[in-house]
């Protein structure tokens, strides 16, 4: 019961914090300058006149309620003014659109990165010092050093421009779970993996390092266990408490998409929508863009606080 | 002038150490060629400027434009943004209008210029019918109408009657009548939509009547009082009211400013107080700031009634007015813009169902004395907005404001075409295909044998330059531009060509510096002997070799692609009146015999030209002496202060500090020896990508790099709207009403010659065909194209000669062809571009190109050179 108030509470919180931020972001958004266009033949006088009519020089506090309502009773988050690529059209439908793509590589790259991660970090663990360990860590430092868009060019140029294993860039059309999909989204997804590779590899093996010289790990072993069981029931356990959170947060964050991976495979996601529309002063987008990327945040903070209760039940959430 | 430029393309052709083309650039003028192409087709069979061209029946399909060829031919494009709109009503931006050019059709187009030999003249163009089929001046038919006078009518050139072809359709069969497009423009002006592309009908190169005034109707406010009221008259008295403030002090005005502000450049923080002590001491108003300041709030007739107002008034019109109606500049006023029916607008049905009347409210002349098509049909009146009727009403949304319409947006379903090709997929962000519209009226007419081969055309988006190189090597895309990592090693491949763009960059000078803190100011800019230095220090070939290396010098304002009688061929650049432009501005000196440069004398003007780089630098150490000593003397600047200059610039980057460390260097070499040795530094300023002409035009930074470029034929526009009209010149701190111009014109038989002396501004006007006939300020649009040519020499000498805009350089692009396919010529004709796919011919066919690829191990070499 406690639990579910504990829930509650956050949940509460989480959507004041939600409106405040919000809030903040429209009435700032609303501060700056509004553009008038620029360039030969431009009549600003009509543009101003169009503005003036969508209600952009209405007080603030109008603008405000205004578009708090067209949301919530028409579900209507704006028409995209100057965003390239949206220019006239529903925004949401805009957003929703282009979610998939960037979802489904961010799931195939943890869906390979986790498993592959974990297993290096704890195989480095339990060879500690030894070559295996050397290698692994070499390789993690590697990867950590060098950033993803170098990898994305790197697996561009070799497997798919001079092995032609892979296309060049992503396939066209919506079909995102045939072959020929799948196969054209493997290169961002290994661009994408091989930080989560080396972050989950350097976690695991930090944590299970010291979770191994545990004394409890001691007496594990005096009970009977062999090595192994004891690594699996009882260091591993204990070792997941830091590192299951951060699994989960990158599974939520899968939401926010890669500009430069989306951008050099040309995944038509939503990495980089957010940036464009604070330089092409979209506002519509901007607030929508704003609105959805802090829901997101505020609720994986709720959601990895919980998860932490469920990997070690000594952890209880609200409890007094 | 002319050898010195093609010895010069040909030095950028032939340098080994030529490498720098912009990716995105490049792209760009792939896309641009082949849109061009797209834009020119189609004609009838009423051959060269043909007004009285074959009656327009149904046209039968024959096997002779190479779209019954079995074969498939695909060309496959990129692009790095995707179009999401493609039709004009909707959309001024180039991406967008890319897609919308192979999807309109053009009553009017331009065509290569054939020898009897059948070969194409190089530089030579036609003006051909293709939509339509006769173009008429109706402008004594609408006598009385549509503000059509009899002084109009003896002048010609107001009302146009465009005859369509009666089998125009759209591509799924419904017929197109004059009626259609009568029904485009009046949702192009609605004002339930209020769309941006509605001005280019009014305030572009020519204006449709009541275009603005339907589009405005019904709009409530209040606005500067020149903005609805042309015309000053005793009646407006009562309604207008003087404010010389910024928006802020205007909040009981709406905010709104008098075009004073605007006329001037006075940015937004500019108080009413500080406009009025700016008019006192820099322009030498005699008046006390509080004698102007009495009339804030008074409207019109309150000044006039008041005698201490209406003296104050009387100093400060006298101070301000050149021209009628300049008294309107001073005033803001509350305004409704009457109802007004689309009848009234200039645009609609005439005497049968294909005639299509234009009704304009400027001179246009696109038919000779002999009804013949001159270039301004192909070039402005090439098309008109033009929407499917029933998919524009189903697009429409009239729940939201302004309404929103998606016809042409984001979908297949939501798309028509009248033009060669239509949309058969789209996918946002990704890819679009266009393929034949098999109902194009042009496809078997004897006029385009052999051409449109193409079946098909891919489009895919690609973000990034390396993926777009990597799938041309592939056989994937079938052109790429040459960005700067491959310049050097493919320049001389046989597949590269380099076209060349309008666009002239300037360094911009701040015209409104009064900065001066912590002992750094930037007031010298303030003088003209500073600014003449900065452009004389500039060694621009230099600047080229070391910044941008496919660039070529530039000394004018408008380069070598602009031409001031289209009709004969003739550029401006290559008149003697340009040429002199130039010499002038640049330290040049006309002697008995010819020009001086230098110590040297010429006696041939072009050997003279030829001489003339712009950098003379021992000039600009003496004007930089000139500059201290006259800054010095007015106060402006102490032997402890430092010149610092701010450049502005979005992101620093690599580039932006070689271009900074450039001109640092030019500015420590320009000072050698001179007092301000050591004391000028520039410094960065970061402005945002939105808003930086305004930071820049209100006075926030002090040097920016821009270029202006398009309207190849009507360098008349493009230099009096970018460098002398208020709402885009950069030097909002000049004054072109302040600066006197007299030019001889010689006149012909009914336009009168002799010296003509005006303000810069009133010259713009004139020279844009805004003048009124037998007023005070000539219409010198109407004038002999040798008498424009002086004015136009005269006004880019004399905005060259106030040193804010310092011409830098001109760029070209270059690209690669693949193997597949060809344009039809590689020399560039700024008329039809390199022919567009129009003209494409294809040396292999889908499956023989992929076959190609493969036996070539997937990847094709671009290396091999020039035959």
């Amino acid at each position: 019961m406690y639990m579910l108030k504990y829930i509650l509470k956050r949940i509460g919180l989480m959507l004041m914090t939600f409106s405040i931020i919000i809030v903040t972001c429209f009435v700032l958004i609303k501060l700056l300058p509004i553009p008038l266009g620029e360039g030969l033949g431009v009549d600003k006088q009509l543009i101003e006149m169009k503005l003036r009519e969508r209600g952009y020089y209405d007080p603030i506090p109008v603008q405000l309620w205004n578009y708090v309502v067209r949301i919530v009773t028409e579900g209507d988050f704006g028409i995209g003014t100057t965003m390239p690529g949206y220019i006239n059209q529903p925004i949401w439908d805009g957003f929703v659109s282009r979610l998939p793509p960037t979802i489904l590589i961010n799931v195939y790259s943890s869906l390979i990165g986790v498993p592959i991660g974990l297993g290096l970090g704890i195989l480095a663990a339990l060879k500690k010092n030894k070559w295996q360990d050397q290698v692994i860590s070499t390789g993690v430092i590697v990867m950590i050093s060098i950033p993803s868009i170098v990898f994305a060019f790197l697996i561009q140029y070799v497997l798919c421009f001079k092995l032609g294993w892979f296309p060049l860039r992503m396939e066209s059309g919506t079909d995102y779970f045939s072959w020929e999909m799948f196969k054209s989204m493997l290169p961002a997804v290994f661009s994408l993996c091989f930080g989560s590779i080396a972050g989950y590899a350097r976690y695991t093996r930090a944590e299970l390092t010291e979770v191994l010289t545990g004394e409890f790990m001691l007496l594990a072993r005096t009970k009977g266990l062999t090595r192994g069981q004891a690594t699996i029931r009882h260091a591993l356990r204990n070792a997941m408490v830091p590192i299951f959170p951060m699994i989960l947060g990158e599974f939520v964050s899968v939401l926010s998409g890669s500009m430069i991976i989306e951008n050099i495979f040309d995944i038509p996601g939503v990495g980089g929508l957010y940036l464009k529309s604070i330089t092409v002063l979209d506002y519509d987008f901007f607030m929508l863009l704003s609105g959805f990327y802090t829901l997101v945040g505020l609720a994986a903070g709720i959601i990895i606080d919980i998860s932490y209760g469920i990997i070690d039940p000594r952890i209880r959430m609200g409890a007094k | 002038m002319a050898n010195n430029f093609k010895e010069k393309l040909k030095e950028l052709l032939s340098n080994k150490k030529v490498v720098a083309i912009t990716a995105s650039a490049l792209g760009v003028v792939i896309v641009g060629g082949v849109v061009l192409g797209a834009v020119l087709n189609g004609k009838n069979g009423a051959g060269v400027n043909s007004s009285n061209s074959s009656s327009s029946g149904q046209i039968e399909q024959v096997d002779t434009t190479g779209h019954k060829d079995p074969k498939v031919y695909t060309n496959n494009d990129y692009t790095s943004q995707m179009p999401n709109v493609w039709n004009e009503i909707l959309t001024n931006d180039a991406t967008n209008t890319s897609l919308a050019g192979y999807m309109n059709s053009s009553f009017f187009e331009f065509d290569y210029k054939l020898d009897e030999n059948g070969e194409i003249v190089p530089g030579g163009f036609e003006i051909d019918y293709s939509a339509a089929t006769k173009l008429e001046d109706v402008t004594a038919r609408y006598e009385g109408k549509y503000g059509i006078t009899a002084e109009d009518v003896a002048e010609g050139h107001h009302a146009f009657a465009i005859t369509l072809r009666n089998d125009l359709t759209w591509d799924d069969g419904t017929p197109i009548k004059a009626e259609d497009f009568v029904f485009t423009m009046s949702q192009q002006l609605s004002p339930k939509y209020l769309f941006e592309t509605a001005s280019n009908y009014y305030s572009g190169n020519y204006i449709i009547h009541n275009s603005q005034e339907y589009v405005k109707q019904g709009q409530s406010g209040w606005f500067a009082a020149d903005s609805p009221y042309a015309v000053y008259s005793e009646e407006l008295d009562s309604k207008i009211v003087f404010a010389l403030g910024n928006p802020t002090e205007n909040e009981a005005y709406g905010g709104a400013e008098s075009s004073v502000r605007a006329a001037v450049g006075f940015p937004a923080s500019y108080t009413a107080e500080a406009v009025v002590d700016y008019f006192i001491n820099s322009y030498g108003l005699e008046a006390s700031v509080s004698e102007i300041l009495a009339m804030q709030g008074k409207t019109f007739a309150e000044i006039k009634a008041d005698a201490t107002l209406k003296a104050s008034w009387d100093k400060l019109i006298g101070w301000w007015q050149t021209e009628p109606n300049e008294e309107l500049d001073f005033f803001v006023t509350e305004y409704t813009y009457p109802e007004m029916s689309f009848d009234e607008v200039g645009y609609f049905v005439g005497e049968n169902e294909y005639e299509l009347v234009m009704v304009t409210d400027s001179t246009l002349a696109p038919i000779d004395e002999n009804g013949d098509l001159t270039y301004e049909a192909a070039y402005y009146l090439q098309s008109f907005p033009l929407v499917k009727k029933s998919l524009w009403l189903a697009c429409e949304d009239q729940t939201k404001t302004p309404w929103v319409n998606t016809y042409c947006s984001a979908s297949v379903e939501n798309s028509a075409s009248w033009g060669p090709y239509k949309l058969t997929n789209y996918q946002t962000d990704v890819t679009y295909t266009l393929s034949r519209n098999e109902k194009w009226y042009g496809y078997g007419m004897d006029e385009y044998k052999g051409q449109y081969q193409t079946d098909r055309i891919v489009c895919d988006k690609v973000s990034e330059w390396s993926t777009a190189w990597q799938m041309f090597q592939k056989g994937e895309i079938d052109g790429v531009g040459m960005d700067v990592t491959i310049a050097e090693e493919y320049r001389n491949s046989s597949r590269a060509y380099f076209t060349p763009e309008t666009y002239t960059y300037c360094l911009n000078l701040q015209s409104r510096a009064n900065k001066t803190e912590d002992g750094k100011t930037n007031k010298l800019l303030n003088y003209e002997s500073f600014r003449k230095a900065i452009s004389l220090m500039l060694d621009r070939d230099d600047y080229c070799a070391k910044n941008n290396p496919s660039s070529l010098a530039a000394l004018g304002l408008l380069n070598n692609m602009y031409y001031y009688d289209v009709e004969n061929g003739k550029t401006y650049r290559e008149s003697v009146q340009a040429k002199e432009a130039i010499l002038n501005a640049y330290g040049a000196t006309k002697t008995e015999d010819g020009w001086k440069v230098g110590a040297v004398e010429y006696t041939d003007i072009d050997d003279a030209l030829d001489a003339m780089t712009g950098y003379n630098i021992t000039l600009a150490r003496e004007l930089m002496t000139q500059a201290y000593n006259e800054a010095k003397e007015a106060g402006d600047f102490t032997d402890d202060m430092k010149v610092v200059l701010t450049y502005g610039i979005e992101q620093q980057s690599e580039n932006t500090d070689r271009v900074k460390n450039w001109f640092q260097a030019a500015f420590d070499a320009a000072t050698v020896g001179t007092p301000l040795e050591d004391k000028i530094e520039i410094e960065y300023f970061y402005f945002s990508s939105a808003t930086w002409s305004k930071q820049f035009r209100d006075g926030e930074y002090d040097l920016i790099f821009s270029g202006w470029g398009n309207a190849p034929f009507n360098p008349y526009y493009l230099l009096c709207a970018t460098q002398i009209e208020g709402a885009n010149r950069y030097a909002q701190g000049w004054d072109p009403k302040a600066v006197s111009v007299t030019v001889n014109v010689q006149g012909d038989d009914t336009h009168e010659g002799g010296e003509y002396t005006f303000n810069l501004a009133e010259w713009s006007d004139a020279i844009q065909g805004k003048g009124e006939a037998g007023k005070s300020l000539p219409n010198f649009s109407l004038y002999p194209i040798e008498d424009k040519l002086v004015i136009l020499g005269e006004i880019e000498a004399t905005v060259l000669n106030a040193y804010y805009s310092v011409p830098v350089f001109s760029k070209f692009a270059g690209s690669l062809m693949s193997y597949k396919c060809d344009y039809i010529s590689y020399e560039y004709n700024t008329f039809v571009g390199y022919g567009g796919t129009r003209y494409m011919t294809y040396n292999y066919d889908d499956t023989e190109w992929a076959a190609f690829v493969a036996e070539n191990g997937g990847t094709l070499n671009y290396l091999f050179g020039r035959d």
